[in-house]
């Protein structure tokens, strides 16, 4: 090999991966990844809360819990609805034996809304909670304090001090599953694909279409978090 | 020492002693529920934190009534400068200890200072101008407190031995000399710098709260109250001290440490009065009709649901009534009175921190429907325990400080 040629390969070789990593980072920055959960396919049998307490360590029996489904049992009523609330965040199922009080009931599973503009990350006054670039909200185990400065911000009520860890827990939509290509542990659990989960800047991709074709709603949207988990038919009495 | 001084001090250490089994039982068995938010029973910020902003806010307010002797020139209040300035120590020392062990990883508590910080955060310039708070009071304090230390040195026993170290006499004769005067410009100055940070640190706290989406804590105005209230306290606290010192040494309140009372007590009665319309306000237009239901639902807690009888018992009713009927009437002339009225205004401040604090929380925002919060007894212990120490620990440092050196004139 010429010496020319040599130096030349100095200079080409380094760009060419600079080019190739910038080319991975563009692609990988515009990943932005959202949760579609339609209200009116969920029928609250639990499996989502069993599967993300198994794969993610989280106590069964405890009323703690990553991800959650609220049933509503709703009687229209004016000036107020009336409303009755039961929430299932255990392993065990309260749905199957409750008493429901009205006739209009529904499920509403819930997690962490992973806000885009997240008032956990906000005010944690040690930097344990960050935006990865695809937008996932993740927690920094070895720096949090557990002050609970974020339980308290936290205006969906995702978040809470794992009691064996000490530290603050709450829903990483399974980012340690996502990054391999695989799908959420709540998601792959959903019988009815209630769950949807995936890249919304691929036009392609199936959230990409729900969100296209149906008329979605987040929750709490005066608070001003613009969170990445969508609903498609959600009730107006669902006002958290 | 006396029988009944020993029978005190051996009824604090137990106290202190059932608090850190309460503490260590905290820690252990998470038998407190510590739930997510919204979705279960229980809130995130309990009776140990409500504490905490009970000390902070004792600490600012004494360190600001101080000042008001020490540095800004009221000649009526230096006669208790001395036990405003101890009794803020203590409370900002106990303060912190019950933050620390209310925090699940204390031993990752430096994170905040040094390393792993978020300027963003209202809690990191809280924790932040605390700190700097606790090391300018020590460096005021030793300077105010430096010539009554040198003459302590020369006594015998463990009186001396501490006036020795703490003076720095025992370091060799540079340090034994002292200019009375030039300390005490250092220790007006320093003191300024630390009443200005105690300020900040303070309106920072509120601050933490104010900036939460909880509609009970949201609003601009809540550092200005958390100052007003701080006043309030200090007042209080320095009045209570300042005759319990006075009733232990058997001696009558006269002279000037009366005039001394006669000024807190136009202090209390005044910022009492101002930290009345704050809540007043606060009430009544966080439960006006067009502030939203949510509001209105957190008002509910404290005027018909479950913290109503804290409220308008202890805040309303002990904590401002009794202390301003007191203080306005020609009782307040009466030193005993004035105790009274002051300890009145402890008791309700103590529990406006707990309103404050939990009551925020309580709130579902789902149905408006209240959570049942309830104390647990673990808890009850822990506090029991931090307020003995603060008693214990003022009381042990007034025996060994200089506190009762009469000024040269």
């Amino acid at each position: 090999m010429l010496r020319r040629d040599f130096l030349k390969s100095l200079v080409i070789i380094p760009g060419v991966s600079l080019l190739a990593t910038l080319r991975a980072d563009s692609s990988a920055d515009s990943s932005s990844y959202v949760m579609v959960i339609d209200i009116e396919k969920c029928i609250g049998c639990g499996k989502c809360v069993v599967a993300c307490k198994t794969e993610n360590d989280v106590p069964a029996m405890l009323p703690i819990s990553r991800t959650w489904i609220e049933g509503y049992s709703v009687k229209p009523e004016v000036p107020r609805m009336k409303i009755q609330k039961i929430v299932m965040n255990t392993v065990e199922n309260p749905f199957l034996n409750a008493e429901w009080k009205y006739e209009n009931v529904f499920f509403v599973p819930k997690l962490c809304n992973h806000c885009s503009v997240a008032p956990c990350v906000q005010v944690c006054p040690v930097y344990a909670r960050f935006h990865t670039k695809e937008g996932v909200v993740l927690v920094d185990k070895d720096t949090c304090i557990g002050c609970k400065y974020c339980v308290t911000a936290c205006p969906y009520g995702a978040t809470y001090i794992h009691p064996e860890q000490k530290v603050t827990d709450k829903c990483t939509f399974c980012y340690h599953r996502i990054k391999r290509g695989l799908k959420p542990a709540c998601v792959l659990a959903c019988p009815t694909n209630a769950r949807v989960f995936g890249d919304v800047s691929d036009e392609n991709s199936e959230v990409y279409r729900l969100l296209k074709e149906n008329r979605v709603a987040v929750l709490k949207p005066e608070e001003g978090t613009f969170p990445r988990v969508f609903y498609i038919n959600l009730d107006t009495s669902v006002v958290e | 020492m006396k029988r009944s001084e020993v029978a005190f001090a051996a009824l604090l250490l137990i106290l202190v002693a059932i608090g850190a089994a309460g503490i260590y039982q905290i820690h252990e068995k998470p038998i407190i529920p510590i739930e997510p938010y919204e979705s279960a029973i229980g809130i995130p910020w309990r009776l140990l934190v409500a504490l905490y902003v009970f000390f902070v806010v004792s600490t600012t307010g004494l360190c600001i009534v101080a000042s008001l002797g020490e540095v800004f020139g009221v000649k009526q209040l230096e006669p208790i400068v001395k036990e405003g300035l101890l009794l803020a120590l203590v409370t900002i020392v106990v303060g912190l200890m019950t933050i620390g062990l209310e925090i699940e990883r204390i031993d990752r508590g430096y994170y905040a200072l040094i390393g792993h910080t978020n300027p963003g955060s209202m809690m990191f310039w809280m924790i932040m101008f605390y700190v700097l708070y606790v090391i300018f009071l020590i460096v005021e304090m030793w300077f105010y407190f430096r010539d009554d230390l040198l003459r302590q040195a020369e006594e015998r026993g463990l009186r001396g031995l501490v006036g020795r170290i703490l003076s720095l006499s025992f370091l060799g004769e540079t340090f034994r000399k002292s200019d009375r005067g030039l300390n005490l410009e250092f220790a007006k100055a320093i003191g300024f710098i630390t009443v200005v940070t105690a300020i900040i640190a303070h309106s920072n706290l509120g601050a933490l709260f104010a900036v939460n989406y909880l509609p009970f804590w949201h609003g601009a105005l809540l550092p200005v109250y958390f100052i007003v209230s701080a006043i309030v306290s200090g007042a209080a606290l320095t009045m209570m001290a300042a005759i319990l010192a006075d009733w232990i040494r058997g001696r009558k309140i006269a002279g000037e440490r009366y005039e001394a009372l006669q000024t807190l007590r136009f202090i209390l009665g005044f910022s009492l009065i101002v930290a009345a319309f704050f809540t007043a306000w606060k009430i009544v237009i966080k439960a006006y009709p067009t502030s939203g239901w949510f509001a209105n639902e957190a008002t509910a807690v404290f005027l018909s649901g479950e913290y109503s009888f804290s409220f308008w018992f202890f805040e309303v009713l002990v904590g401002t009534l009794v202390p301003l009927v007191i203080l306005a009437s020609p009782a307040g002339r009466n030193v005993d009175a004035l105790f009274v009225a002051a300890f009145a205004t402890v008791v309700g401040i103590f529990f406006l921190r707990i309103d404050l604090v939990m009551g925020g929380q309580v709130l579902k925002l789902i149905s408006g429907v209240a959570a049942g919060v309830s104390i647990h007894p673990f808890e009850v212990m822990a506090t029991a325990g931090f307020l003995s120490l603060a008693i214990l620990l003022y009381y042990v440092l007034y025996k060994l400080l200089p506190m009762e050196v009469e000024h040269a004139a």
